[in-house]
């Protein structure tokens, strides 16, 4: 499961890279932090291919592929998916003249072309400010609240195409989630808070008080094998909250309140955390022969543990990972998943599970802890129960998710005769930022508004904003539903439309459904002229795809980015340009994984009889010193 | 909960004194501030000197890495040549620092460091030259100081940092 995956553009100069246990650390030190004044090295970005392995194993990947420099998650602007929402703490704007273009001329080199864009009211602009000011978590408490996962697809809703897929898929498996601060200790606060709560759920006093029992018997396994001085301090905190849990095991709900409180306790949670810490090397140093070949790096276990888990805001890794579970969990036949959010392909979660034998087939598994696994962070996942019931609407904005099965009943049309509601005031407010984009118009617009209108023409229509109102990024679909002044050519061509429609004041935001497939669609049909064939061709043959749902106003599938890149490609009229995400770490670095998600993103070719390896090899020299 | 812990270990410096070493509480008792007198071995530069170090332990200690200061003036390639006396030790950097490392495992390691400058990771690059490429000089210049400044007993700051 720590194989890289490899992405379609993995460059051959990462290929050849020694994967493994320790190689996540030695990643850290290939990658050159780039500097601000990285735009040489941006423009050498597309010749060298950007090698990256998606899936950073163990943990100590330097970042996400969306920019975030750590614990991956990308925070909308437009959203507040958690009630601990991180402010805007750094607002560096980094205008950068990103976009670069390759081409290839008859001679099949690279060209590449700088070109100066004003990337001002762009959506990814947008998405790249979020990016930035985006915090790892080190706002809020060390354990948030348990908070429904819809949260974390409204994270991603603008992001790569594969975390969008999966993290929509997420909430179906995992209705819940609870946010870990990302200070470093993430993974193991996550594991530690998960146990004790495993704990209550459970509610066996006699359990409880056996752990407690369990884990002083510890003591001098992690004196003597372990080696470590004044363990009992951090053991303290960590027996007493078991025995306080134990005490008050009848009561689950006060048993809650006091784990929450004691790991939000900076010095409690420090010690509990640190106790973890050497469980975990204790366990590993006990079985040193078969650890010491994974610790090769490092020269055997010992310093393994001394180097990446002794440390206080060391991030947990594989191992630290398996030294826990075997010692912790294990014996209590206590199990792990991990769910992998990355890049890699597919359209779920990667999961694993800890102990090993767990991830067999038919095995029947103990109580489970869940983790949801983002580049460098760890939050704790709560399985959906059984019997599924609507997720509590904790998020003011949020609207059932797919996880509670009604939806997915209503969103599964059958030709589109249901009477789908659909909302459009997000890509279409969105549109208008579009107009400022030189050679996409009015007309553009109103071409996408017509086609997407009469394609999908069986559709209800709740709502409809003025083209002339700004686009709010999120409001209530009532608010901007104002007909009267609705103008121009949007009114003669839907006349039954308006009168199917409920009065949008009345309507639920619940009720409001994604416009994904639909868009997709229509933003695959260039122009005008076009237009009628390839709805005709195109919608019928398109299963419609269960779209998720989605708070009203929140422009989730439609990237205005994507429909201009893909509105020009096909009639030529207009070369794409695109910001890329750029992390704060690797900006415009050639190692900057967000590269991947230029549309116009080429692997570099080998041409033997080209000397671009000539110049790919001073690119990387540039963007070495100008980082 | 520090305090505890802190307790706990200068209970145990106290009952098993470290050699060279003489530890003691400033006046007002705190046991967040360790005054340690350090006289190192009769093999070094440094010997007859005895330096004062001050060890301030921050309110998250042991979560925390000890803060060490010499407040004898040392002419030595990691420690600052001036008023401050700030060292470079690696155990206590931040990114290393382990909360299972004793404080006397930090006080043994300053007396190594007196024996065994390092001066690949020097705080005064120039005294660290001087130690690779001159070192009668340096050592000429490292007796000087102990004798002006080391061979009284060290006075500690009253209300110490």
């Amino acid at each position: 499961m720590f194989q890289p995956q490899p992405t379609p553009y993995s460059a051959s100069s990462f290929a050849s890279y020694p994967y493994g246990l320790g190689a996540a650390h030695s990643l850290d030190f290939l990658f050159p932090t780039g500097g601000a004044a990285g735009i040489a090295a941006g423009g050498v970005a597309g010749g060298a291919g950007v090698g990256a392995s998606a899936g950073v194993g163990a943990g100590a990947g330097p970042g996400s592929a969306l920019g975030p420099a750590s614990c991956g998650a990308l925070y909308s602007p437009y959203s507040s998916p958690s009630p601990h929402s991180h402010p805007a703490l750094q607002q560096h704007h980094h205008h950068q003249p990103l976009p670069q273009r390759r081409r290839l001329n008859r001679s099949g080199s690279p060209i590449i072309k700088m070109e100066e864009q004003d990337s001002g009211l762009h959506d990814m602009a947008a998405q790249q400010a979020a990016a930035e000011r985006f915090q790892p978590g080190l706002e809020g408490p060390f354990v948030g609240e348990k908070t429904p996962s819809d949260a974390i697809t409204q994270e991603y809703a603008k992001a790569d195409p594969v975390y969008i897929e999966k993290t929509i898929a997420l909430p179906q498996t995992y209705s819940h989630y609870r946010q870990i601060k990302g200070d470093g200790n993430c993974g193991w606060r996550a594991i530690a808070f998960a146990y004790y709560e495993k704990l209550i759920d459970l509610g066996d006093q006699g359990q409880i008080e056996g752990e407690v029992a369990r884990l002083m018997s510890l003591g001098h396994m992690i004196s003597n094998i372990g080696r470590y001085e004044y363990h009992e301090d951090f053991a303290e905190e960590a027996h007493n909250l078991l025995r306080d849990i134990a005490a008050n095991i009848a009561n689950p709900g006060l048993a809650r309140v006091i784990l929450l409180q004691r790991f939000n306790d900076a010095t409690i949670e420090a010690n509990i955390i640190y106790y973890f810490r050497i469980l975990s090397a204790t366990s590993l140093k006990a079985n040193a022969a078969t650890y010491d070949d994974f610790a090769a790096d490092f020269g055997g276990i010992a310093n393994y543990c001394s180097q990446a888990i002794d440390i206080v805001n060391r991030e947990i890794e594989h191992l630290g990972i398996i030294g826990l579970a075997n010692l912790l969990l294990k014996p209590i036949d206590f199990v792990l998943e991990i769910a992998y959010l990355d890049r890699s392909p597919g359209d779920q979660v990667n999961r694993y599970r800890f102990p090993e034998e767990a991830n067999q087939q038919g095995t029947v598994l103990g109580p489970t802890l869940y983790l949801l696994y983002r580049p460098d962070h760890y939050d704790i996942l709560y399985r959906a129960p059984p019997v599924q019931a609507p997720a509590p609407p904790a998020i003011p904005v949020s609207v059932p998710a797919p996880s509670s099965s009604a939806d997915i009943q209503i969103h599964r049309v059958d030709g589109f005769t249901n009477n789908l509601t659909i909302n459009p005031t997000g890509f279409m407010g969105n549109m208008n930022i579009l107009t400022t984009l030189p050679g996409f118009g009015m007309n553009s617009l109103n071409s996408l508004g017509q086609l997407s209108m009469t394609g999908l023409g069986e559709l209800s229509v709740s709502s409809m904003p003025p083209l002339t109102s700004p686009p709010p990024a999120a409001s209530p679909v009532g608010e901007l539903f104002v007909p009267s002044q609705q103008s121009g050519p949007w009114e003669p061509q839907y006349p039954e439309v308006s009168q199917q429609q409920p009065p949008p004041s009345t309507l639920p935001p619940s009720s409001a459904v994604a416009v994904s497939p639909m868009t997709r669609g229509a933003s695959m049909t260039p122009s005008p002229t076009t237009r009628s064939s390839s709805i005709s061709s195109l919608l019928p043959s398109n299963p419609p795809v269960p779209p998720v749902a989605s708070p009203s106003g929140y422009h989730i599938r439609f990237s205005p980015v994507q429909l201009e890149y893909e509105e020009s490609n096909r009639s030529g009229i207009r070369e794409p340009v695109f910001q890329t995400t750029q992390s704060t770490t690797f900006k415009n670095s050639v190692w900057n994984r967000a590269h991947y998600g230029n549309p116009d993103f080429h692997p570099e070719e080998y041409v033997p009889d080209e000397e671009h390896w000539e110049r790919r090899g001073s690119g990387r020299a540039k963007a070495k010193s100008s980082s | 909960m520090s305090t505890k812990r802190i307790s706990k270990e200068f209970a145990e410096v106290s009952q098993t004194p470290i050699e060279g070493f003489f530890v003691t509480l400033p006046p007002n008792n705190s046991v967040h501030t360790w005054h340690v007198t350090l006289q190192p071995p009769a093999s070094t530069t440094f010997y007859p000197g005895r330096f004062g170090i001050v060890l301030t332990l921050p309110t998250d200690y042991p979560f925390k890495p000890p803060v060490v200061k010499f407040v004898t003036r040392v002419y030595h390639p990691n420690i600052t040549n001036d008023s401050l006396g700030n060292v470079c030790l690696a155990i206590l950097k931040a990114e290393n620092w382990k909360p299972s490392t004793k404080i006397v495992s930090v006080l043994e390691a300053l007396r190594n460091l007196l024996v065994e400058p390092q001066p690949d990771d020097p705080l005064e690059e120039r005294i660290a030259d001087e130690y690779r490429n001159d070192r009668e000089t340096w050592e000429a210049k490292a007796k000087a100081a102990v004798t002006k400044y080391a061979l009284e007993d060290p006075i500690f700051p009253a209300s110490a940092s």
